[in-house]
């Protein structure tokens, strides 16, 4: 019984991770390639159907129980991510240039374009949201671990601040604002710029959402 | 039972609010929707343009050959004089603007007159819908199955040119069809290429590589691109600061 719990959280673990990891190569689109992109976000949606199936006890408990302020953000959250990622691979395969394209949907390429742009950057910040009010356990861990070095568990710990500081620089330089509430309907990538420029800004935007929710969790557990 | 019911109703409540989040956008534009009220009237402004080129124009590279070409979706719709000019700039970018005249053409006409160039309007044979929403379907269709297309006018002495600055609108951070036909009919080898673009946000998305790999032998110089729904003003003021770093 043990054995077999520690072999499913083994499996959750690798899934959340990969989804992690995937998040910012979606969001790099056209720089990754057009079908790569649809390679990669094929896959995130069923890694998320393998994460709900592993989280189906929650999900059968939400009309359960009590709601604390915590377990309602929780919810919350995770009904909109619900909606979002079912959305995503719609509105993707409807605009699909490469590997759908056998499908006939070519009538509301237009609007599903729009929709799938505008919710990517959505499912970012809710993702990253969502990873951060998760955050409790694993920073317990790090807790735990880092007991020894207080230098290191320090210089993590400011390393995570200045991140976030500049998530927010990155948040708005790289236009989520106008890409969330569409005064931008286009996405702008510049192909000339180090990929790993790219990425080490929208790693800062994950951090900064995850440290947000991190502390919008603290903050609610707390009451 | 009534749980599921419950969870039902809740998720379709939810796609009804991200419905109505995407709902109450303006009309679905891309970069090339500047539709303009008249021809007419931007050949009256590119007289009075050209009029005071002959004032301020810039004599530095006289002998160097200027073109100006641009393609512009509201000179590639047809004929619509028969139309209201509401049902042309109802689909338009413009309506968010006091713009009288496209972006593209603004350019263009400024492009011509510092730097005493001619000026050359892309025309294809086989135009665009005059709607907007109709049109958009097609000119994605026409990108994906690379449509070919043929122009209504050649540019006379086209190998005189030495640079030609080139204006177009980026349609999904790529080049408008039409485009890829002129690039394939016109050999630019050895021209001075200067891109210039309307866009949604995309600013020149891919379209410049895609210049370059279909004229590999042309000489680029960096671009310049504005939003589509930038005031008229605006545009003339940035791109003549523009146009001074051009030498």
């Amino acid at each position: 019984m043990e054995g077999r719990s520690s072999h499913r959280k083994s499996i959750n673990y690798l899934v959340d991770v990969l989804m992690v990891l995937f998040l910012p190569m979606l969001a790099a689109y056209s720089l990754i390639g057009e079908r790569f992109h649809e390679i990669v976000g094929t896959t995130m949606f069923l890694l998320f159907l393998t994460h709900l199936f592993l989280h189906r006890k929650w999900l059968g408990s939400v009309f359960k129980g009590r709601y604390t302020p915590y377990r309602a953000c929780l919810t919350g959250v995770n009904m909109i991510l619900l909606v979002l990622m079912f959305l995503q691979p719609l509105s993707g395969i409807t605009v699909s240039k490469h590997l759908y394209t056998f499908l006939p949907l070519t009538g509301l390429a237009s609007q599903a374009r729009e929709i799938h742009m505008t919710l990517a950057y959505w499912c970012y910040v809710m993702m990253s949201f969502h990873l951060g009010l998760h955050m409790d356990q694993m920073v317990s861990i790090a807790d735990r671990k880092l007991k020894t070095g207080t230098a290191v568990k320090r210089i993590v710990s400011l390393a995570l601040w200045a991140a976030s500081a500049y998530g927010i620089y990155a948040f708005i330089h790289r236009g989520f604002p106008d890409y969330m509430f569409q005064r931008t309907l286009f996405a702008f990538f510049d192909y000339d710029e180090p990929m790993l420029a790219f990425f080490t800004d929208y790693l800062a935007i994950m951090i900064l959402f995850a440290a947000i929710g991190y502390y919008t969790g603290r903050l609610l557990k707390k009451k | 039972m009534k749980k599921i019911i419950v969870c039902v109703i809740t998720v379709c409540l939810m796609l009804s609010l991200a419905a109505c989040g995407s709902g109450n956008q303006k009309a679905p534009e891309n970069a090339g929707g500047t539709a303009q009220q008249n021809t007419q009237q931007h050949h009256e402004t590119a007289g009075a343009d050209a009029a005071q080129s002959e004032k301020t124009g810039d004599t530095s590279n006289a002998d160097k050959k200027v073109l100006v070409v641009y393609f512009a979706y509201s000179e590639n719709m047809g004929d619509t004089s028969g139309m209201e000019v509401d049902a042309i700039t109802s689909a338009s970018l413009n309506q968010h603007t006091d713009n009288e005249l496209g972006n593209l053409q603004i350019m263009a006409q400024e492009a011509a007159a510092v730097k005493n160039g001619d000026l050359f309007s892309i025309q294809i044979t086989d135009p665009y819908d005059p709607d907007y929403g109709k049109m958009v379907g097609v000119a994605q269709e026409d990108q994906r199955n690379g449509k070919q297309f043929t122009f209504v006018e050649a540019i006379e002495n086209f190998d005189d040119y030495d640079v030609v600055y080139i204006g177009v609108p980026v349609w999904w951070s790529k080049l408008p069809q039409p485009m890829v036909s002129f690039f394939e009919h016109y050999d630019f080898s050895g021209k001075t290429l200067v891109p210039f673009g309307i866009h949604l946000g995309s600013r020149f998305g891919s379209m410049i590589g895609q210049m370059k790999e279909l004229e590999p032998d042309a000489v680029f110089l960096d671009g310049f691109t504005i939003r589509a729904d930038t005031d008229n003003e605006r545009v003339k003021v940035e791109f003549d600061a523009f146009l001074e770093t051009v030498d």
